[in-house]
């Protein structure tokens, strides 16, 4: 926190004096409080993922290779190519497969951003690096009042991709300030494929589904302070996972978090077997799932009255604003 | 204790920063003197942007940093996560400090793509703004540059950053923004 007025002084250190010295929601709920499980998740639950391994018989690729194109408007091209996947189906992205796809790929999808030309487009914001074993780009889609961003992060393996990566997220400048955006039109239209009702028509039935509304922090209690609920959708036959954050509210006991307004990232690996924490690892997001929060994370089965069968059936509707409700006693760490 | 190793761990990265003897980069970067030194009150509560608060810290100009309670082990957090949080918190405050303190570099002037949630060091569940301490919910989402120059800060002196590209594009700020300092 920055500056304002003084308080009470109780004690005061001198430490430099030493140093010289020494030199809300309103969409239905799809879960009655009435209905859900009663039985307390346990603390040392671990979701794991070691047990499956895909095979890649399903998994062939035509990619568009953007390295190649010779677009006059590299703001619409891009824009484009996000939203066509790279012309590719998860656990390819962005054109880019784990598992298939080599360090020539990555290079080549790299080298189209480190060329310099994309610079001089004032419509975008690049920031791209290319390193031995990984390298990414941000694509930052930049409009009068708001802005949208892709992070596509490449790791690879003995010269083959490994993961890839994507984040994102949407902003609006208000008044000269800039604040985070769950609703932002562009970044619904840029990133609709990736959307919940899109991925589980496209996918079918996740293997899991895990939850997290993220705890309060001491001295912001909620409200007036809005915590992230975050979902993640792991299709661990397809090699792929998909986390969706949105808003955590609160209501009646219950934590409530709706899909349809939320940031979306992906972590895809393809055709190997990667633990749960492994998958996780690469995402840096504050409100995002990673390898040290991942033990906080709980089947969707045991925290709400919802399968995942359900979930599958109410989401994969375009049309659904429905909630995930989750009583809050079973998040209470004391 | 907190408060004295934040010290110790900022001096000790300015001094890898600029080559300089630790303490000695320490005074130069805060602008310390024996006359006029680093001062950190302990505060029962402190008032930011209009409000009262009793955790947490605030810098209330070029060397005075104000302390109320400080991150507390709490179910599951740990001594350890809240001590380290709460180091964490002081060494963000000397972000602030730094920018007072070198106003004509405008140093808190960050670009766009960094006033976002990403790229940042991950934190456990019960200990969640370790690396960010002060993230875009505590202000209704706003994202304020000076807050995520003082969080880059404390990635610099810990060398610490987030996996990816965001996290590689604000290590390069923060290393521009210090050297910036060191070539004056």
């Amino acid at each position: 926190m920055q500056i304002k007025s003084n308080r009470t002084i109780i004690f005061v250190v001198l430490v430099a004096s030493i140093l010289a010295s020494c030199s809300s929601p309103k969409e239905t709920m799809t879960t009655p409080a009435s209905n859900i499980q009663t039985q307390e998740p346990s603390i040392n639950y671990v979701p794991s993922l070691t047990d499956t391994i895909i095979t890649a018989t399903d998994y062939k690729i035509t990619p568009t290779t953007i390295s190649d194109s010779t677009e006059t408007n590299p703001k619409q091209f891009l824009a484009e190519f996000i939203q066509a996947n790279g012309n590719c189906k998860l656990p390819c992205l962005m054109g880019l497969a784990p598992g298939i796809g080599g360090k020539s790929d990555a290079d080549a999808f790299l080298s189209y951003f480190l060329g310099g030309h994309l610079k001089k487009d004032t419509g975008l914001d690049i920031y791209a690096v290319n390193k031995p074993e990984w390298g990414g780009v941000v694509i930052g889609f930049l409009e009068e009042n708001s802005s949208q961003y892709i992070s596509i992060d490449i790791y690879q393996e003995k010269s083959s991709i490994k993961q890839v990566v994507l984040s994102s997220w949407a902003s609006r400048q208000i008044n000269g300030k800039t604040e985070m955006s769950l609703d932002d039109i562009k970044y619904g239209q840029l990133l609709r494929n990736f959307s919940l009702a899109e991925i589980l028509t496209v996918y079918g039935r996740p293997s899991q589904i895990l939850i997290a509304p993220f705890p309060d922090d001491p001295g912001h209690p909620s409200p007036p302070t809005i915590y992230p609920l975050s979902i993640v959708l792991v299709y661990s036959e397809k090699g792929f996972l998909i986390q969706y954050v949105t808003n955590r509210e609160e209501s009646d006991g219950n934590y409530i978090g709706c899909p349809n307004k939320s940031s979306i990232s992906i972590s895809a690996w393809g055709p190997y077997e990667l633990p749960l924490v492994e998958a996780v690892r690469y995402f840096s997001g504050v409100n995002s799932i990673n390898s040290l929060n991942i033990s906080y994370f709980r089947q969707i089965q045991d925290v709400t009255s919802l399968s995942i069968d359900t979930f599958y059936q109410v989401f994969k509707d375009s049309r659904s604003s429905d909630c995930i409700v989750t009583p809050i006693k079973y998040w209470t760490t004391k | 204790m907190a408060v004295l190793l934040a010290v110790l761990d900022t001096a000790s990265a300015l001094g890898k920063d600029s080559g300089l003897d630790p303490w000695i980069a320490f005074r130069a970067a805060f602008r310390t003197t024996k006359d006029d030194p680093m001062v950190f009150e302990k505060v029962y509560s402190y008032n930011y942007d209009g409000k009262e608060y009793t955790d947490g810290a605030v810098s209330q100009n070029y060397h005075l940093v104000q302390a109320a309670e400080l991150s507390q082990p709490i179910g599951f957090r740990t001594s350890a996560m809240a001590f380290i949080s709460a180091r964490n918190n002081m060494v963000h405050e000397l972000g602030h400090v730094l920018t007072y303190n070198w106003s004509s570099k405008n140093l808190d002037n960050v670009p766009g793509g960094l006033l976002n949630e990403e790229g940042w060091p991950e934190s456990p569940a019960s200990a969640n703004i370790t690396w960010r301490q002060h993230p875009s919910r505590f202000d209704e989402g706003t994202v304020y540059p000076g807050e995520v120059f003082a969080d880059m800060f404390l990635g610099r002196v810990y060398n610490k950053w987030g996996a990816g590209t965001t996290g590689d594009r604000r290590r390069e700020y923060i290393t521009d923004a210090m050297n910036s300092i060191w070539d004056d």
